[in-house]
């Protein structure tokens, strides 16, 4: 085939470029596995384990340092930095997770169909989508949060819908070339029906696509999730949950007191990278074996 | 004849790129600037009450909201408010009690300058270092995928956090982060964009002062949302060096500086259009870095406008947002056509 070749070839010069980070995958799954591995863990079994409870101000003992007994210091109402860190991913991973689930699969199950029909409503799916994301997306969450009345599940849907159309646009693209090959062709001829050669056939071909967009999306939606809470926008004090932690602490880091802003940050940094170097790392994998290499 | 010579004309504009593109932005806002509109109306707080405040009686909530039209159905309100749109009328915000379009005209040009300061630093400092990347080997390629994954994991507001620490808190270095401006250095609004008013008011002193309020925030946001550019242009870069025309180049002798800059004028155009899309996408996201700084603009409105839901305000920074997004696309189109001859419209 000889319409084939001209694609061939960029993928035979690949390695060449694409040597050095193929060294680097297993040790970016690893590690990316255990510090996403470890935030879903603390999502579960975090609150059980906090030394103090996480909601409780303690007004004897606001702003204490970093020490044996309260490990990360307190906050400017007496909490306990530490126990609220290790509590914060049951607020931020699981408005995160269930946003990126929905979001996933509402947007395949719309890419999928844009994709594959040809027809005046999957060109109608794809306008819809420019319209969405035309608009600034950090005020079209914020505002879309406050007007719905800042409820957790709100923050969910709201982070969902905001990044369906990024997967109605990925899918659309990667199946658009994909419904023109041979296999599909086959299944056309052997009379599967259509919904099924999207979900048996064109999506199984995607799914390293899916699953890297997917760590992305978990990191931008714990980002996401704690802007909004920063500038009030999301989840509520005293609710642990990081972005708020950072937002509480911040008066008080201009006086010095640096703690109760430092460690959220850093606990959220760590998870978001974590995820994004485990999607990364999995994806390059599928991405190999697909290519035979 | 004469209709053909018509037709020809409007065919003539359409194909200028530069008016479709402005045609089929009225649609979009339009679509855009009702959705805004109804959304905000679906809100359960009622406007009238943020208007009056607290302590109002029943009728004058009533009378305010008969004033606002907000007793009317939705179409009439919004057919309302586009009459006033076309004669520039944004509205008047339920906060500052200020007409909407005032406030947008001091706070844009903040972000704008902050923004602006931050793509400077992008082009100037990450730019060359996505170049080098490129040309280095295994350990810059790892260097700058190392950075992207750190930049796309900090919260930018608490990288600012970091930095005020850092520079303000600890080693004094830096300005108080509160602010574009020490307290009564504000030059005489010309721009909009402190530095430049200070330079053309021959103002060293407030010069000195906006700029070194500009370098934090503008720092935490080239640093963060510079990333992906970089690795972008180390890809696209490293990918051109090997691509067939180049190493056709190198057989033929060329020096290697203009092979290079062969490459470079190819590897750039998609890096660029990142670093427009950043550009647009940062009106919009500087809010919670702008909170930080106290910068007091764009961002920090339309935040303070969505929370209060100050339905106008909220309306007209969107609308705004938008149309500053249609500027960056439309002249980085136009640039696209300087840059690479393929491109014609």
């Amino acid at each position: 085939m000889a319409a084939i070749d001209p694609v061939e070839r960029p993928d035979a010069a690949e390695p060449a470029s694409r040597a050095p980070d193929a060294g680097g995958v297993n040790a970016a799954v690893v590690i990316g596995g255990f510090l996403a591995f470890g935030s879903i863990l603390l999502a579960v079994f975090g609150p059980l384990i906090a030394p103090y409870p996480p909601m409780d101000a303690n007004p004897g003992q606001q702003l204490l340092a970093p020490s044996g007994t309260h490990w990360f210091g307190t906050d400017d109402v007496g909490m306990d930095v530490f126990s609220r860190v290790i509590a914060a991913p049951r607020i931020d991973l699981g408005i995160a997770l269930s946003a990126t689930v929905l979001a996933l699969v509402i947007g395949t199950a719309i890419g999928g169909i844009a994709g594959y029909f040809r027809t005046w409503w999957s060109e109608a799916i794809m306008r819809i989508s420019d319209l969405i994301q035309s608009f600034p997306v950090f005020i079209l969450a914020m505002v879309l949060v406050t007007i719905t009345g800042q409820e957790i599940w709100i923050v969910v849907v709201v982070i969902a819908f905001v990044n369906v159309p990024l997967y109605v646009r990925l899918i659309r693209a990667e199946l658009l070339s994909l419904r023109e090959r041979t296999f599909v062709e086959a299944a056309i001829v052997l009379g599967v029906p259509p919904l099924r050669i999207i979900r048996r056939h064109l999506i199984p071909n995607v799914l390293g696509i899916i699953i890297n967009q997917a760590s992305i999306t978990m990191g931008v939606a714990m980002l996401l999730t704690a802007g909004l809470s920063f500038v009030g926008a999301g989840v509520r004090v005293p609710t642990p949950e990081w972005g708020l932690m950072i937002a509480t602490g911040a008066s008080s880091i201009v006086t010095g007191q640096w703690w109760p802003s430092v460690f959220p940050g850093i606990a959220l940094s760590l998870s978001v990278f974590g995820f994004a170097l485990f999607g990364d790392g999995v994806a390059r994998m599928l991405g190999s074996r697909e290519r035979g290499a | 004849m004469n209709r053909s010579g018509f037709t020809r004309f409007v065919f003539f504009l359409w194909r200028l790129y530069v008016i479709r593109r402005l045609v089929l932005f009225v649609p979009l806002l339009v679509g855009v600037s009702f959705a805004v509109f109804v959304l905000i109306r679906m809100a359960p707080g009622n406007p009238a009450y943020l208007f009056a405040g607290p302590t109002a009686s029943e009728e004058t909530i009533k009378a305010i909201e008969r004033d606002l039209g907000l007793d009317q159905a939705i179409w009439v309100q919004y057919a309302r408010y586009m009459q006033n749109l076309a004669g520039g009328d944004l509205g008047v915000s339920l906060v500052t009690s200020q007409p909407v379009l005032q406030d947008l005209v001091v706070r844009f040009p903040a972000t704008l300058e902050l923004i602006t300061f931050a793509m400077l630093l992008i082009v100037v400092i990450l730019i060359p270092l996505g170049v080098l990347a490129a040309i280095g080997g295994n350990l810059a390629g790892r260097l700058s995928s190392g950075y992207g994954f750190l930049a796309g994991s900090l919260p930018d507001f608490w990288w600012g956090l970091m930095l005020i620490f850092l520079f303000y808190t600890w080693l004094g270095w830096a300005p108080v982060p509160l602010g574009r401006i020490d307290f009564g250095l504000e030059p005489a609004y010309r721009t909009g964009f402190l530095t430049i008013d200070a330079l053309l008011a021959n103002d060293l002193t407030a010069f000195r002062s906006a700029f070194s309020r500009l370098l934090l925030p503008g720092f935490t946001l080239a640093f963060i949302f510079g990333a992906p550019v970089l690795k972008h242009l180390r890809a696209t870069m490293s990918d051109g060096l090997h691509a067939p025309y180049i190493q056709y180049a190198h057989l033929c002798g060329l020096p290697r500086s203009l092979i290079f800059r062969y490459a470079f004028r190819n590897a750039i155009i998609p890096p660029m259009t990142m670093a427009g899309m950043t550009y647009v996408y940062l009106v919009g996201a500087a809010a919670l870095v702008e909170s930080v700084f106290a910068w007091g603009g764009f961002g920090q409105y339309a935040v303070q406008a969505a929370i209060s839901s100050d339905y106008m305000a909220v309306s007209g920074t969107v609308l705004a947002a938008m149309l500053f997004a249609l500027c960056v696309y439309l002249i980085l189109d136009l640039v696209y056509t300087v840059i690479d001859p393929r491109v014609r419209y």
